[in-house]
């Protein structure tokens, strides 16, 4: 399902929240120059737009949803997407383990020479 | 397929698979709730770099993988982002002596 870049991010967010107990969220990033990949015996000569734009597909397995984002739209989608991921991905903090030093626990006296 | 577990690496790897084939390569990121997991790939159909993370200081890395293939795909040019230097360089400045 084609769809602009709003309502796509709100389709994510919706797969982000269904998918929570079970299930995988996939989304790909692709780069597209509107014409199909593979090679077409046309005879007619088509003058190739070279407009680039990267096609951005979100499934669960079950439901697909797409989208184009254009050059100027690059900014405000990678913002709203960096916060949707950000408030969807709950990820495991890495607990790093202090290594314990082998000092006593009372200190040792200086060597200050008494007057 | 190879399976990577430093981002850095990871980063570079995929930005010089995309910049050979730009057309051709695609980037994936799988997330699982129930497993806590997120699985990045980056492919172009016959090589295929990977990483897998669940731990949440490794989100500013996925971001900043995001954030290099939605603006460099998006992009027509892709020189500027090319030369680009990965930040696992830390190039020191030569400072001259005076004179």
């Amino acid at each position: 399902m084609l769809l602009t870049n709003d309502q796509f991010l709100l389709y994510l967010k919706k797969l982000f929240e269904s998918n929570q107990k079970t299930g995988s969220v996939f989304v790909t990033l692709k780069r597209t120059n509107g014409q199909p990949p593979h090679k077409t015996n046309s005879n007619k000569k088509k003058k190739q737009a070279t407009n680039y734009s990267c096609l951005c597909r979100a499934t669960d397995g079950k439901k697909k949803i797409s989208t184009y984002i254009e050059h100027r739209n690059i900014v405000r989608f990678q913002i709203q997407y960096n916060t949707l991921l950000q408030t969807n991905l709950k990820l495991v903090k890495k607990i790093v383990k202090k290594k314990k030093s082998k000092k006593s626990k009372f200190p040792r006296k200086s060597n200050i020479q008494k007057k | 397929m190879v399976w990577y577990f430093d981002f850095e690496e990871f980063y570079v790897a995929a930005k010089k698979l995309f910049f050979s084939n730009p057309l051709k390569t695609r980037f994936l990121f799988k997330y699982r709730n129930c497993d806590g997991k997120v699985v990045l790939k980056v492919t172009d159909d016959q090589v295929c770099h990977k990483i897998a993370t669940k731990y949440s200081q490794d989100l500013k890395h996925i971001k900043r993988i995001n954030n290099l293939f939605i603006q460099s795909m998006a992009n027509k040019d892709l020189q500027t982002y090319q030369k680009e230097t990965p930040k696992l360089q830390n190039k020191k400045k030569k400072v001259r002596a005076k004179h």
